[in-house]
């Protein structure tokens, strides 16, 4: 009588909380509901009826108890150790025991049928939240490369892994490993008009905002020498004018990473900023010839240092490095436009500079641009014809009819 | 109008400004003209309650008329015990920068901006003052831009306005009733200029709706002419200036215009998360308007080109404006500060009829953008040579983690941003400008910098760092193209935090040190004196003949005895934030040198420096 009580009344908090926790999610996912669907349908897990969950935080009776949430809730299946590790998981997630949630979830093989990825998109999103950035980012790409190769996906999930990931990325500034993402992300046609802007306007988004600084002192707190992390936050100490902070940050990486293109990009960006035209040369004369793939950053660089040199044909030739890659790019389009003026060629400077007015515009309204905008998504499309991305505009004509269909069907937007 | 006409007018500036001991004898002409102006009782025609305030006032000036007769003088005098006579052989290494900040001036004014907790846009740009010496008596007065209850008191009668008039010593009187500048309604930008060229300065204000022209009538008061002059704008006007664009001799009206948003009915930004429920929506959510020009036609009228001339098509989010001829050739240039946008910059030419035409070339310019291909917020514009190569450059306010930014004037109205060689880039990032002005308020011949700060709106609650109220900001010129912070050593007002708007420059104690008045939302406006160790050498009054009587775009040169020009000061219009300065140039040359003084009308005059002297140089004599 007791057990059946007890039973009762932790099916009673569990179902309210199971709703609590739907509601609070479920924007994002339904994970109990995946994981009650997935350990349903798990029809060829073996059969593991061991209390052990492999988590030291989890005692064998709160195996035990989610072990047999599961029977009852769903008899006639067979019940597996991964299923009953997702509850756990759940329930530490409920009781705010985040790290725990973690552990239930690391140990769910990514190769479990369903509750593999799911493990890993869970895990990806806890670990963002408890700071442990590489740890996350790893998660989340575990997800993505399972799903590549997967029979059956959840877009939701899906949608959920690109966003997750691209929000690390934005919060470290990698902007060309977010490119590649985003990139992925389109191609599977699972982007809607907030991810398009990353895509194709990098540049022109704010890149030094207060919840990124917050979030990269946060992740730094965890992982206080982590390289990517420590350039990062370098990075933002230049871009809220604090540069004297930023080269003394960058030149001790630098020293003990000396072939690093990302720290010498970051410093060279520092050194332009603070007007230091001496040591961005000396830094810029250390390096390798300029290649198409170092960064974006290093590139721009290199075509502003040429620019103040009056290298002028040097410049464009760098700048023009950057544009291919980032059309957008409204530093290096001003730089051609510089150079082109100081070479006397009329046309092309005109062109240069109606680029960068164009781009100007854009960059203006670009906060206009919402995954429920269509009127937005359609000046958007029309301003990169004028900039000649036809494959932006294309992105966000579709965006356009999208929300067009959507808003007539009476659908919340998505994509 | 003839040379004749102007020696009457002539007659007062001349004694007043040349000759102390005969000042008091036509100041009989002119104080009589004042005490008129601000004493005659025209309370009996007046309303219940504009005669309650008149009243009020009336009974606060007799007070502070007794306090200021009994009282210390407020005002150091002169610490010619302390400075030298010649700027050869000063140390000006030692040269400071510190402001006194005078309190008790008599200046009560305090703007309504009716911060409800809506957050509408007009509720942040606050309003400006204007410099002014209205009755000739050789003291600056102020003007200051008020608001109000927005849309009830929109069309109430009730002046928002106030006109300060200088005593002497640096002690203010509220003036608004008696002189006729009556000028309600939520106000903004104001200019200060002698349109009609009859030798006293005319004024005009700009508001969220009508605008108001007021004639000075040389007795001490105004008349509102705006809507017989047909130079109202019933849009949303910001900063304004006179200036003589087609250098007829005449000054004409040059109106900024900023967003097309009604106060019936404004926009609205919900935020859940704002303690009242919204936050300020950003510029980008609205539609720019055209800016509005109108040429003065010589006879005391305006004629509205602003179709004509082409600039009905250039819409913009215009906050900041200053008219001067960058590339010292033909016609002035005009330049708008847009919000969110590109800059304009307008070269003015003639059309094969004659007719003025202006064209927008701000991207070719470099001036429309940042160096690295951003539009920013662009508040206010300080005009200045800075690094003394002859040419005028731009020194333009941003907004809260953005850079202000200065453009160097490369000649033939080419610009580059090269804020971040100046030492002015880092310091401005965590700070929101607006009123900016160029100025040696050291008098070391190189031009320093004051910046007036704050917030658009109290966004403490998000957590994210952005004060609301900030300090102002004091740069010091280098001397080698760039500027050191000296606001923590530059007194008192400098260590606190304000929500400053509009900054004009004026001589108020006539020490030949350049002082400031600022105007800010929420608090008084203040006014600080300059406490430099060194003091001017001369200091220059404009009067045009052929040209504007103002002088405005006149250029002055130094130049040293051994042929090297030394530094250059344009007589400009606009500058700041809806704020107009004093036209009074200040100048400390090295002994020997002479300035030489080319007139818009194509004139020129070279005068010897004369140490400690405050001059005024007449066109042609």
């Amino acid at each position: 009588m007791k057990n059946l009580v007890s039973v009762g009344v932790v099916l009673a908090i569990l179902g309210g909380l199971t709703a609590y926790y739907f509601q609070a999610n479920s924007k994002i996912s339904e994970p109990k509901t995946e994981v009650a669907k997935a350990a349903k349908d798990n029809g060829t897990e073996q059969s593991n009826s061991g209390l052990d969950s492999g988590v030291p935080e989890i005692s064998n009776q709160q195996f035990a108890e989610a072990r047999e949430w599961i029977q009852q809730s769903f008899p006639n299946q067979a019940i597996t150790k991964d299923a009953v590790l997702m509850v756990l998981a759940e329930r530490a997630v409920r009781d705010k025991q985040l790290e725990t949630a973690v552990k239930c979830y690391q140990q769910v093989p990514t190769s479990t049928p369903k509750l593999g990825m799911l493990a890993r998109l869970e895990e990806g999103k806890l670990l963002v939240e408890l700071n442990m950035a590489d740890e996350a980012e790893s998660a989340l790409r575990q997800f993505i490369d399972a799903a590549r190769v997967a029979a059956q996906l959840d877009p939701q999930q899906v949608l959920d892994a690109f966003k997750w990931l691209t929000y690390i990325l934005s919060v470290e500034i990698r902007q060309e490993d977010r490119s590649e993402v985003l990139k992925e992300q389109h191609q599977i046609g699972l982007a809607d008009p907030l991810d398009s802007k990353q895509l194709f306007f990098p540049n022109l988004l704010i890149l030094n905002s207060p919840a990124g600084k917050k979030k990269i002192a946060g992740f730094l707190e965890k992982s206080p020498d982590n390289l990517r992390l420590q350039i990062a936050n370098a990075r933002y100490r230049t871009l809220e004018g604090s540069y004297e902070v930023a080269v003394e940050t960058l030149t001790k990486l630098r020293d003990k990473n000396p072939k690093d293109l990302s720290i010498a990009a970051v410093l060279a960006e520092a050194y332009f900023e603070s007007a230091d035209s001496t040591k961005l040369a000396e830094l810029l004369a250390s390096l390798p010839a300029a290649s198409a793939t170092e960064p974006w950053l290093l590139r721009r660089m290199r075509g502003e240092h040429a620019l103040e040199n009056k290298q002028w044909s040097q410049a464009i030739v760098h700048f023009e490095a950057v544009l291919q890659r980032d059309p957008a790019n409204a530093p290096s389009q001003m730089g051609c436009a510089k150079a082109w003026t100081a070479l006397g060629d009329e046309e092309k400077r005109v062109q240069a500079l109606l680029r960068s007015g164009i781009i100007a515009e854009i960059r203006v309204n670009l906060s206009k641009v919402q995954s429920d905008a269509q009127v937005a998504c359609n000046e958007l499309a029309s301003k990169c014809k004028q900039l000649g991305m036809a494959d932006a505009a294309t992105v966000f004509e579709r965006h356009a009819i999208t929300i067009s269909q959507q808003q007539k069907a009476g659908e919340p937007s998505k994509p | 109008m003839s040379r004749e006409s102007y020696i009457l007018p002539l007659l007062p500036i001349l004694v007043v400004r040349g000759l102390r001991i005969v000042q008091l004898v036509c100041l009989c002409f002119v104080a009589l003209a004042s005490i008129t102006g601000c004493s005659s009782d025209p309370r009996s025609s007046m309303k219940p309650k504009a005669k309650e305030e008149a009243e009020h006032s009336t009974s606060t000036i007799t007070q502070s008329e007794l306090k200021s007769n009994d009282s210390d003088p407020v005002v150091e005098s002169p610490p010619s015990e302390k400075t030298s006579t010649s700027s050869a052989g000063v140390d000006l290494s030692d040269a400071t920068t510190g402001f006194a900040w005078h309190k008790d001036c008599g200046i009560d004014f305090a703007r309504e901006d009716d911060m409800r907790g809506l957050k509408r846009i007009f509720e942040s740009t606050g309003g400006g003052v204007g410099v002014i010496d209205f009755d000739l008596d050789g003291e600056l007065d102020l003007i200051f831009s008020g608001g109000c209850k927005v849309p009830e008191e929109l069309k109430s009668l009730e002046p928002t306005c106030a006109i300060y008039r200088n005593q002497g010593k640096v002690q203010f009187r509220n003036c608004t009733l008696p002189s006729r500048l009556i000028k309600a309604g939520f106000c903004q930008g104001i200019a200060v200029g002698d349109y009609d060229n009859d030798g006293f300065d005319d004024v005009y204000i700009t508001a969220l709706g009508s605008n108001g022209l007021f004639h000075n009538q040389g007795d001490g008061t105004f008349v509102e002419l705006t809507q017989e002059l047909g130079v109202d704008d019933p849009r949303w006007s910001t900063s304004c200036a006179f200036a003589d664009v087609n250098l007829d001799g005449c000054l004409d009206l040059y109106v900024v215009n900023y967003l097309a948003d009604s106060p019936y009915d404004p926009l609205l930004c919900k935020n859940e998360k704002s303690p009242t429920g919204y936050e300020q929506c950003p510029p980008s959510k609205y539609e720019g308007v055209s800016d509005r020009l109108f040429l003065g036609d010589g006879t005391g009228g305006f004629g509205d080109i602003t179709e004509t001339c082409g600039l009905s098509n250039k819409l913009g989010k215009g906050l900041g404006v200053v008219i001067c001829n960058f590339d010292q050739q033909g016609f002035p240039e005009i330049y708008v500060s847009n919000d969110g946008e590109a800059n304009f910059l307008f070269k003015l030419s003639e059309d094969a009829s004659g007719r003025l035409v202006l064209d927008e070339i701000g991207m070719e310019s470099g001036a429309a953008l940042s160096g690295s291909g951003y539009a920013q917020a662009s508040m206010g514009i300080a005009a200045g040579d800075y690094d003394r190569d002859g040419l005028i450059d731009l020194h333009i306010t941003n907004f809260y983690d953005d850079s202000n930014t200065l453009y160097r004037n490369l000649g033939n109205l080419q610009f580059d941003d090269i804020t971040r060689h100046t030492g002015l880039a880092g310091p401005s990032k965590k700070v929101l400008g607006w009123g900016t002005v160029f100025a040696d308020f050291d008098a070391d011949g190189w031009d320093d910098l004051f910046i007036a700060n704050g917030h658009v709106e109290d966004r403490t609650w998000n957590g994210r760092g952005e004060p609301f109220e900030m300090q102002p900001q004091l740069f010091r010129n280098s001397h080698n193209g760039k500027f050191s912070d000296e606001t923590l050593k530059s007194g008192e007002y400098f260590q606190q935090h304000w929500l400053g708007r509009g900054v004009a420059l004026a001589d108020f104690d006539h020490d030949r040190r350049v002082d400031l008045v600022v105007s800010h939302q929420k608090s008084r406006p203040a006014i600080l004196l300059n406490q430099s160790t060194v003091q001017h050498v001369m200091s220059l009054q404009l009067v045009g003949t052929s040209s504007n009587r103002n002088g405005l775009g006149t250029r002055v040169e130094v130049q040293s005895v051994d042929g090297p020009k030394l530094a250059i000061q344009e007589a400009m219009a606009g500058t700041s934030f809806h704020s107009s300065s004093e036209r009074r140039q200040f100048f400390a040359p090295k002994s020997g040198a002479k300035l030489t003084v080319t007139w818009p009308s194509g004139s020129s005059q070279v005068l010897e420096i004369t140490e400690n002297s405050e001059q005024t140089v007449v066109e042609g004599k």
